[in-house]
């Protein structure tokens, strides 16, 4: 029997430093993760309002053998989508901002 | 949907950690293609008339543009958002593994031990190059040489599925583009050879060795990487897919095949993954083990060289950000010079494009071919960048 491999495992190699305060990068992988949960429960509540629309009933090993058509894939895509459009508003609004303007600069 | 095909040794997700994977390729999507393009807006009105104030001229190189660009609030939360969505997508994946590992090895040793069309050399002696031992390439936990356990299996395992992820399907069902799209390119330049022994470098999980194969059904093919683990996944991957490849624990630098061994040699954009030292070790040995007229075909993503600052710099984001201390190097490596120094006529030296992984693949009209990969390197449907040289007879 193989002994069990601590996972995850932090890769060898220099990790770069993004913001100034080394807290908030790990704030942010943070809030990543999060997300990431957020997405999973998701699913997770998709897969079970299914299979009582269709069964009536639910177990743990009709959630864990419960596979997506394409069709219910691409819904799923559609609203990971709608969740990381919500998450990166912010962003998306200071990059709006930034190319909102024309400058001298942008002319060249 | 591209979905990648199963073999026998291929992790299969929980529902949870499938969960976790759609979401993690497709939020790392959408920051490469929605977040990641504002950064050039950044560079024009923020970053650049700081440089041209500071030096009173555009900026020469593209480590000025980097020195400035990591204090830029844009750039900042931007990259944390693509290191870290690298960092979880790997870690998703060897969940996924960790958990089946029993398994997956026994799978693998069963496939090694019962009738083969291939075969599987280890080396219980062998060192692991540094530049492979002290760095996980790509933010991969363990990188290409981990071995953690009896026949582990992992590294292959995190490689297959994690890349498959990573690339956005790029590769194929299969994961086998980069070999497939080396053969288009062999049959291409040299339309009248039929190479009859065929040796890649740099195999890890075999993707592209299998793809290789396809193209060259009657060739016997050998591939070598470094680390056990891959080797062992490899071989068992190939031979559930009914592939015959001898699979070498051995390092390019010190092949311990015979002098004028091979009809073609193919290093699958493994070069940087390599020390510069290595690489002209590589060369050297690729020279011994060729029969005259033997073919030397790499494939690598195309140099700096001729391109803007700006285009650099967004080129290099994996050099600093990915683990890839070897990226920024090779892409201003002068492969004629190499190849030159290692035996090699300079007049027998090509490079320039061909084929990519996606024509390869058929896959160019896929929305999975069409990001935009701004910062960072190229992983769109384009062209792929070749060098070949060929032995003096």
């Amino acid at each position: 029997m193989t002994d069990k491999i601590a996972t995850p495992r932090p890769s060898k190699g220099k990790r770069p430093q993004y913001f100034d305060d080394p807290n908030m990068d790990q704030m942010h992988s943070m809030i990543i993760a999060l997300a990431t949960e957020v997405s999973v429960l998701t699913d997770r509540f998709d897969t079970i309002e299914r299979i009582l629309d269709e069964k009536g009933t639910v177990s743990r090993a009709d959630i864990e053998s419960w596979e997506p058509d394409e069709t219910t894939w691409n819904e799923r895509r559609e609203n990971r989508e709608q969740l990381i459009r919500r998450l990166f508003r912010g962003v998306r609004e200071s990059r709006t901002a930034l190319e909102g303007h024309d400058t001298p600069v942008d002319k060249q | 949907m591209l979905q990648q095909e199963r073999h026998a040794v291929l992790p299969q997700p929980s529902l949870s950690e499938q969960a976790r994977q759609d979401f993690l390729n497709q939020l790392g999507k959408h920051v490469l293609n929605e977040i990641t393009p504002g950064n050039a807006a950044a560079y024009q009105r923020r970053v650049l008339p700081r440089i041209r104030a500071e030096k009173g001229r555009d900026p020469e190189t593209r480590h000025e543009i980097r020195k400035e660009m990591v204090a830029d609030p844009y750039y900042q939360i931007t990259s944390s958002f693509q290191r870290t969505v690298q960092e979880m997508m790997w870690n998703s994946v060897d969940d996924t593994i960790q958990r089946q590992l029993p398994e997956l090895i026994e799978t693998a040793k069963s496939i090694r031990e019962g009738d083969t069309i291939g075969s599987l050399h280890l080396d219980p002696d062998f060192v692991i190059p540094s530049y492979v031992a002290e760095n996980d390439h790509h933010c991969m936990p363990g990188g290409y040489s981990g071995d953690l356990c009896e026949d582990d299996i992992t590294a292959g395992a995190l490689y297959d599925k994690g890349s498959f992820i990573y690339t956005q399907g790029l590769f194929g069902p299969r994961m086998d583009g980069i070999g497939k799209a080396t053969a288009m390119m062999f049959a291409r330049c040299f339309p009248e050879m039929k190479p009859q022994k065929i040796l890649e470098i740099g195999c890890t999980a075999g993707g592209s060795t299998t793809g290789l194969k396809l193209g060259f059904p009657d060739a016997e093919m050998h591939a070598i990487d470094v680390g056990a683990a891959v080797l062992r996944y490899g071989h068992a991957r190939a031979e559930s897919l009914g592939v015959p490849i001898h699979f070498h624990q051995m390092n390019g630098e010190d092949l311990l095949f015979e002098d004028n061994t091979f009809d073609f040699v193919n290093c699958p954009a493994s070069f940087h993954e390599m020390s510069r030292s290595a690489v002209y070790n590589v060369f050297e040995e690729v020279h011994r083990v060729l029969k005259p007229g033997g073919v030397f075909l790499m494939s690598e993503l195309p140099p700096y060289e001729g391109q803007d600052p700006w285009t650099q710099f967004i080129r290099d984001w994996d050099t600093y950000n990915n683990n890839e201390p070897f990226w920024g190097a090779v892409h201003e490596l002068d492969f004629a010079e190499v190849a030159e120094k290692a035996g090699f006529n300079r007049d027998d030296y090509w490079a320039g494009t061909g084929p990519g992984i996606a024509e390869a693949n058929e896959l160019t009209g896929a929305v999975e071919v069409q990001n935009r990969k701004f910062m960072g390197s190229t992983r769109g449907g384009g062209k792929a960048w070749y060098v070949h040289v060929t032995k003096r007879a």
